[in-house]
């Protein structure tokens, strides 16, 4: 039973010091004495916080441009797809909107069209001035980039075999197809051979990827 | 009274032993259930999710707007890698030096200018970061851009 009063006790004086802990957070709370005084200082905080919040933004914000292809219009707005994001762009009387270098009127604005959007950014948005509209996609071809061996070459045609697969890779021959060496001096097409390893970067066509460059990653034969 | 009061104090202490442990249980099980497949594929690295950091175009800066038609774009990948640069549909190769850094001089096109760069590492996996940069004379002659625009309008 001694026992018991004892850990009574202790509980007791553990309440009793928590109560003394919380003391400071009373004193912090508001008095009606001094509320003016601190609708005051909460007043002047706010202030400051908006003081601070205008100079944020004015660093963070610049002239720059997002490009997008427009995905919605509405009453005021457009949103466009920047990089998979949306970015919705009010639209009022003073933004000046171009297509062509000619004005264009808001209203023959379509959803499908090609924006560059211009004016004041931040990271997530923007105080647009100049709208430049596009009937045509502004996003260049699908690019293909890889490190590979030759399996076949013709006039028409390399196929490689790409480092990490076995899978075949067809890419068509342009007449403005490059060639390079090692160090990237322009070679011929019939400087290049079967195993070689080459880097190769293609565009991607109507029937499928076309070249652009072929480097190889080797030294070449001096004979050939 | 006294007996009352240590009574009432067992009790919820108990109580309060009860529901912590209850709680604790229900976390540990929510934490310990399978997963579903998309939350699987969610948090399955890509292949270049390691190195997706290891590429970044330091200029000029995404979104940028400016009057020259050439540029230096610059940026930092892993050293002596492969770095192609795409600007729209056309391709630039070198290869990044000692401390990763690149740097290419490049024709630009009047508006839009997509900047892709793709880095390869030595298994041919490719790691790619895109900017924009616009070329327009709008803001320099702008006054005149203003008032033809009015004009048109």
């Amino acid at each position: 039973m001694s026992n018991i009063k004892t850990l009574t006790n202790y509980f007791i004086v553990l309440v009793v010091i928590a109560g003394l802990l919380r003391t400071p957070a009373f004193a912090q709370s508001p008095t009606p004495a001094g509320g003016a005084s601190e609708s005051a200082t909460t007043q002047v905080l706010k202030q400051r916080i908006e003081k601070v919040l205008g100079v944020v933004e004015n660093l963070l914000t610049k002239k720059g441009a997002y490009i997008g292809e427009i995905t919605r219009l509405s009453e005021g707005t457009i949103t466009i797809k920047s990089k998979e994001i949306p970015i919705i762009v009010p639209i009022d009387d003073s933004i000046v909107i171009l297509q062509d270098n000619k004005p264009l009127e808001v209203n023959k604005i379509e959803v499908g069209n090609w924006a560059i959007v211009l004016g004041n950014k931040s990271a997530i948005s923007i105080d647009p001035e100049y709208i430049l509209v596009s009937k045509t996609s502004l996003q260049p071809k699908a690019q293909l980039v890889k490190l590979g061996t030759i399996k076949s070459l013709t006039k028409s045609q390399l196929v490689i075999i790409p480092r990490g697969s076995q899978e075949e890779q067809p890419i068509s021959i342009q007449k403005t197809s490059k060639f390079e060496d090692v160090t990237g001096e322009v070679v011929k097409l019939t400087d290049l051979e079967p195993e070689l390893n080459i880097l190769v970067t293609a565009v991607e066509g109507t029937d499928g990827w076309l070249l652009l460059t072929a480097r190889s990653l080797a030294p070449l034969n001096e004979d050939q | 009274m006294k007996k009352e009061v240590l009574i009432a104090i067992l009790i919820g202490f108990g109580l309060g032993l009860t529901i912590t442990y209850s709680i604790y249980r229900l976390r540990t099980a929510m934490e310990d259930k399978p997963q579903t497949i998309e939350e699987i594929v969610s948090t399955t690295p890509s292949p270049s999710a390691d190195t997706q950091s290891m590429l970044a175009i330091l200029t000029p800066a995404d979104g940028s707007i400016q009057t020259e038609k050439t540029a230096t774009v610059a940026g930092s990948t892993f050293a002596n890698a492969f770095v192609v640069l795409f600007v729209n549909n056309t391709d630039y190769t070198q290869t990044s030096d000692e401390s990763g850094n690149f740097s290419f001089e490049v024709k630009l096109d009047d508006g839009s200018n997509v900047l892709k760069a793709h880095v390869l590492n030595e298994n041919g996996e490719v790691v790619t970061k895109e900017s924009v940069v616009v070329v327009s004379d709008l803001y320099s002659a702008e006054p005149e851009a203003s008032q033809s625009a009015a004009e048109g309008n």
